[in-house]
């Protein structure tokens, strides 16, 4: 667009908007974020406490704990977009597990297991900043999920022919006050169910899940973190008849 | 004198942004300095936020949002390493941006056409056609889309440079450049339209 705006650029140098009218708000909301500071100024003296006992801790167990709360940041690549217009971003290779083997004949062999990690981010979240920004963005939740600093909101349960995964959803606030959702696989109940999926099995079952398609086969308690969620347990036939066990759970008091 | 004047102005930013360095770190501990803070910026946010949705309400209730956040948060404020105030503005600019989504899915659960946007009308003026004009200038912002309306917010009512923009918006220099030609462009057609500008 190289359309001449000049006039309107003049125009804006000496227009004036209307003010905000000044009201109580201001001393209303001075006094409630000097109290909610205090308050987390309290709370984090207790914590800075606990702190200290820790790092007596980290002095008798030496480099283990230095590994244990060391908070790794993954710088993230743009790779491009998915078939959907999804923004897919991956790390770089990384190094999950190094040390020596003994095979059965008794020789000795170096092991290294490298993989990177793969985030896909709806086009609206990235096309509303940048990708740049979708990348600082990626790093700041690995920093909050290394300090758990999250909510879980869904957990859904997958079950193909047997074999089940599970997702967790949190939410992330990030420091400028965006919340984000993310689904993360749950390594600890990962039984393969989302492996036997291909990426056109997996959206056909997210557009029925979402229509609210699906037969209600029932519902069921799970204590989770000290939360209780609600299951509700569907089952879904894809065009290509592939039946799937789907349960979605959301916290009890929600 | 055009240097010097540079130099001044590049000269008192800087004294600003380590003022805040220093506010910001003692603000962790010293509740004294998170009251400084919040002093210096209050009627900035509160403006912005008000020049974004032209709602007194609104605006307060989204300058508190901003505030608290932004205290909440502010150990983890260096992460993005930006200047406290550019931060700030962020925090305000993803509360515009929320405050819209929000507005936008309760007219489509309601089904019905929210009239906000098109009563905001200025305080009365000592000139009735300056009060008209900025009433007309209010709607035509209004009719932007927020991206645009926010750019060119933050930069002709704001003072904000390019540079500065970008880093409030997370958006490249020359995304925010293009974005600031196409508002401008599109307010220009408004105000023309309106009566405001000749054509």
């Amino acid at each position: 667009m190289s359309k001449n705006t000049k006039r309107i650029e003049q125009y804006l140098e000496h227009a004036r908007l209307t003010q905000p009218e000044n009201g109580p708000h201001r001393a209303e909301l001075r006094r409630e974020v000097l109290r909610e500071i205090e308050r987390n100024q309290t709370m984090s003296a207790r914590n800075r406490a606990w702190r200290v006992g820790l790092a007596i801790a980290a002095v008798v167990c030496g480099g283990a704990i230095a590994t244990a709360v060391g908070v790794r940041i993954y710088r993230y690549q743009f790779q491009g977009q998915d078939d959907e217009g999804r923004y897919v971003f991956e790390t770089g290779p990384e190094v999950v597990y190094e040390g020596v083997e003994t095979d059965p004949n008794g020789a000795e062999r170096h092991v290294q297991v490298v993989t990177s990690r793969t985030v896909t981010m709806s086009p609206d979240h990235v096309e509303e900043s940048s990708v740049e920004q979708a990348q600082l963005d990626l790093e700041e939740i690995d920093r909050l999920r290394e300090q758990d600093d999250r909510d879980l909101m869904r957990i859904i349960d997958t079950e193909v022919a047997g074999q089940s995964s599970r997702t967790l959803v949190h939410r992330y606030t990030l420091s400028d006050g965006r919340a984000l959702q993310m689904g993360e696989n749950d390594r600890e109940n990962n039984g393969g169910g989302a492996r036997v999926l291909d990426s056109s099995q997996w959206k056909e079952l997210h557009d029925l899940a979402k229509a609210g398609d699906g037969e209600l086969v029932g519902t069921y308690e799970e204590q989770i973190d000290g939360v209780t969620f609600v299951f509700e347990k569907k089952r879904f036939t894809l065009v290509d008849g592939t039946e799937v066990l789907r349960s979605k759970g959301v916290p009890k008091d929600d | 004198m055009a240097n010097e004047a540079l130099e001044y102005n590049l000269e008192s930013r800087d004294e600003a942004l380590d003022e805040d360095r220093l506010l910001v770190r003692a603000a962790r501990d010293d509740t004294e300095a998170v009251a400084r803070l919040y002093d210096k910026y209050y009627n900035k946010v509160l403006t912005y936020l008000y020049h974004g949705t032209f709602d007194q309400a609104v605006a307060e209730d989204l300058t508190s949002n901003v505030f608290l956040a932004a205290f909440r948060h502010l150990g983890r404020f260096q992460w993005r390493q930006i200047p406290f105030r550019a931060w700030l503005y962020r925090i305000a600019t993803n509360e515009m941006r929320m405050h819209y989504r929000r507005r936008k899915r309760d007219a489509i659960l309601s089904r019905r056409e929210s009239a906000s946007t098109q009563s905001a009308a200025p305080p009365a003026s000592d000139r009735p056609a300056a009060a008209e004009e900025q009433r007309l200038l209010h709607n035509a912002l209004l009719q932007l889309k927020l991206k645009y309306r926010t750019t060119i917010l933050l930069r002709y009512f704001e003072g904000k440079t390019i540079a500065e923009i970008a880093q409030i918006t997370g958006r490249r220099p020359g995304t925010v450049k293009s974005q600031l030609h196409r508002g401008l462009a599109q307010l220009q057609d408004i105000l023309i339209d309106s009566g405001v500008l000749p054509r």
